[in-house]
């Protein structure tokens, strides 16, 4: 090797090694990669994690993100438009103008009944023709037994009534299937937060038992708008957990935790529909679901707990 | 040649790399001792006003002075020579030392020039009656001149009391504080002749005899009487307005940081604000405010404390208006098993316009409060804005109860579940809710059971109803 080539060798190598130490000298203040999760508080978690008797099966984001608050507003839709698309025979279908409740009610003896409220929130329960022939006719179940059925069953029943009927919210994402009880299941969609992909916890919720959809909730949201101006720091991921384990507190048997992830939760929902909301901003959380389907969201600047916000004196 | 001078270019270039490195690593090592050191800034909230002393959170719910002839003179809250008067009083009493209890008798002075009650009571405190470092609860005191001869002392006080463990007490306290005593007999002077109106003491059992059949009178504070206009009165409505209230400033006060506070609108105008554990309900310029998490705190009965705390917090999440009276400071053992029935204070205040309170569907404040800090607090004050109409005679306390034997003891259905006993009975405004900035003249009466506020004119029935917090409907 000449010198010249050695040389080259030598600047090359004292260039990595100085772009290595500006690295860690200045991007910590230029906060590109800022509060990253200290080895502290990963500590902190696992000390936690055991004394509460829990397990940890997924990874952390190990990085420290800047969210804001996201405006949102109920999505209002068209009623007669639902009924078409929620009853396959419109003739039949009955109209119920229930003034005292702000809703309008759509029945039809053989397909169930559509629920709207005026906040946007709707609800269609199934008609169970099968369930009532059954009991009339005293014969023993039709349906399979429940055992056997299974969380991708129920997502698979799921999807092909959203698709025959044409009212799958088109931002809609799945989620996870939650169980209620032995074959009765929760087919749980998220919506997709426009541009960014950052998921928003609302409800759009598929009730399946015994094979076959019984019931649909949905509170859609509309016209999200990401607060800019108000961005600000979350809090670490491994501070939420902490947090929540101490809210939780000790479990009699090992619990897991399967998810975790940052998003937003929508927590105005209200199925007695006292709340007459507009326009609300919501926070991004921390959303946590545990092996069992029990899902968890806390505020990702606050560590608070997000649950049902609204009161009303 | 042209590679030889590469090479030393090559050669200045990995020079400054290396020497680069040494001060990258150095930095590295041992931090950077060029950067500032950092100052935490910690927000101070906004703050409306700063706190009151505890003596000047109560006032006097009547202050009674001597007439030649029948009756008395009447002072109530919201009058300013009520207020004058206490102030100066007040002044007078925080120099006096303690006396004998016989001292008084000796001097052989019989009638006070002035009697102050207090509901709630007055907290004196060793602050205050400089001699002594016990507290007494106030609810009456009287004041005595002395005959000029004394030489030494001017005044005697007569204080009505209890102490903390309800233990009755009587103090005598003299002053000599000649040039505010006599501040405060011109005032008095002044009142007698402008303000003050002119009442009589009525008894129990008179009241009783006027009664329906079956109802009784047992009136609040166990006095055995009450304090009724001996003469004619002319009223008339007032407009009332809204206290002009910035939420932003509010939002300041309450929540520790506002940029964590998200905002929730509602149909009908109505506007919350949170931060997931504190909420701020505006509607209008009136909100209410609640606090989940502080409501299962506890608090140990202290009234001092109390009056401290409620102070502090109307101060600093709103402000104290002074037309704005304290009216109540109530302790609940509460019920450790509930949440919503734990250990707490419970405070309201009511808005005077010259003598009378403005009672009304939601008007007012009250807040609840116990170790944690504030769980709810309402807050709806109105002002006095204009008369409305002309000043007419009101119908005589007589005149009224006549008016509610008629009510009870009708044959009407509806009247069959007769209150049983008659609690309090005295003018206020009440505003309606369907015109809330109107408030008419009105006569209330409290019973153990409802409430009846009849129009102080005509004596038509404005509300009947639950009393659901003492004498003030809709709370």
């Amino acid at each position: 090797m000449n010198f010249s080539r050695a040389l080259n060798v030598l600047i090359l190598a004292f260039l990595g090694l100085n772009l290595f130490l500006v690295y860690h000298i200045y991007l910590p203040d230029l906060r590109l990669f800022a509060g990253s999760v200290t080895r502290e508080e990963k500590q902190r978690l696992e000390n936690n994690l055991q004394e509460y008797n829990y397990e940890l099966n997924t990874e952390l984001p190990s990085q420290t993100l800047k969210s804001s608050f996201l405006t949102v507003k109920p999505l209002h839709l068209d009623p007669s438009r639902l009924k078409q698309k929620y009853f396959r025979e419109t003739e039949g279908v009955e109209a119920l103008h229930r003034e005292e409740a702000n809703r309008v009610v759509y029945r039809c003896e053989q397909e169930g009944e559509l629920i709207i409220y005026e906040n946007g929130f709707y609800r269609f329960l199934v008609e169970n023709k099968e369930g009532k022939e059954d009991t009339e006719e005293g014969s023993k179940e039709t349906t399979v037994p429940e055992e056997e059925m299974h969380r991708e069953k129920a997502r698979e029943i799921a999807e092909n009534f959203l698709k025959e009927r044409g009212v799958k919210p088109q931002d809609a994402k799945y989620d996870i299937v939650k169980e209620y009880g032995p074959g009765n299941y929760g087919v749980v969609y998220y919506q997709k937060m426009p541009e960014t992909n950052i998921p928003v916890y609302s409800q759009f919720i598929v009730e399946i038992k015994g094979q076959r959809v019984t019931k649909i909730e949905s509170y859609w949201l509309n016209k999200l708008e990401y607060q800019k101006d108000r961005e600000m720091e979350v809090i670490p991921v491994t501070a939420a957990l902490v947090r929540l384990l101490e809210e939780l507190g000790p479990g009699s048997r090992t619990r897991s935790i399967e998810r975790v992830g940052l998003g937003y939760y929508n927590p105005v929902y209200d199925s007695r529909q006292e709340y007459r909301v507009e326009k609300w901003e919501i926070p991004p959380v921390w959303r946590v679901v545990m092996e069992n389907g029990e899902v968890y969201y806390l505020n990702a600047f606050t560590g608070n707990l997000e649950e049902g916000i609204m009161r009303k004196e | 040649m042209e590679k030889i001078k590469m090479e030393k270019i090559k050669f200045i270039i990995l020079f400054y790399l290396v020497i680069q490195s040494m001060v990258f690593t150095y930095i590295l090592w041992f931090g950077s001792p060029d950067y500032e050191e950092i100052e935490y800034t910690v927000k101070e909230p906004y703050v409306f006003q700063e706190r009151l002393d505890i003596e000047e959170a109560v006032t006097p719910s009547a202050v009674v002075m001597p007439r030649d002839g029948e009756g008395v003179y009447f002072l109530q809250p919201g009058m300013p020579a009520c207020d004058t008067i206490w102030e100066k009083s007040r002044e007078l009493l925080r120099d006096s030392r303690r006396e004998e209890t016989e001292a008084l008798q000796a001097a052989g002075v019989e009638e006070p020039e002035a009697v102050f009650y207090f509901d709630p009571p007055f907290p004196l405190t060793g602050g205050i009656l400089r001699a002594e470092e016990e507290n007494i609860q106030v609810t009456g005191l009287e004041i005595y001149e002395l005959p000029e001869d004394d030489g030494i002392r001017e005044v005697f006080w007569k204080v009505h009391g209890y102490k903390e463990k309800g233990e009755e007490e009587k103090v005598l306290a003299g002053s000599s504080g000649s040039e505010t005593w006599k501040d405060i007999k011109t005032e008095m002077e002044k009142a007698r002749e402008k303000e003050a109106r002119v009442y009589i003491k009525v008894k129990e059992e008179e009241i009783e005899e006027q009664l329906p059949e079956g109802m009784n009178a047992a009136l609040q504070g166990d006095a055995g009487y009450i304090y009724l206009p001996g003469e004619n009165v002319e009223l008339s409505s007032l407009f009332l307005e809204k206290e002009n209230f910035s939420a932003e400033k509010l939002i300041k006060a309450i929540f520790l940081d506002p940029n964590l506070v998200r905002k929730i609108e509602e149909r009908d105008q109505d506007v919350i604000y949170t931060d997931g554990e504190k909420f701020l309900n505006f509607s209008g310029s009136s909100f209410k405010y609640s606090a989940p998490p502080v409501e299962g705190g506890e608090i140990s009965p202290d009234y001092n404390q109390a009056l401290k705390k409620a102070g502090e917090y109307l101060c600093h999440f709103g402000g104290w208006p002074p037309a704005l009276r304290l009216e109540k400071v109530s302790y609940y053992a509460g019920d450790s098993h509930f949440r919503e029935e734990r250990q707490r204070y419970r405070a309201r205040w009511n808005y005077y316009h010259r003598g009378f309170p403005l009672l009304g569907e939601g008007k007012g404040v009250w807040m609840e409060f116990n170790d944690r800090g504030l769980a709810s607090y309402h807050r709806e004050v109105w002002g006095f804005s204009r008369k409305e109409g002309v000043e007419k005679e009101i119908a005589t306390a007589s005149e009224v109860m006549e008016k509610i034997g008629g009510i009870y003891s009708g044959e009407d259905e509806e009247n069959k579940a007769m209150p049983q006993t008659l609690k309090q009975l005295r003018l206020v405004y009440f505003a309606k809710e369907e015109n809330e900035s109107l408030a008419e003249p009105c006569w209330a009466a409290v019973f153990d059971r409802e409430m009846l506020i009849l129009q102080a004119h005509d004596l038509e029935i404005l509300y009947k109803g639950e009393v659901e917090d003492e004498f003030f409907p809709g709370t």
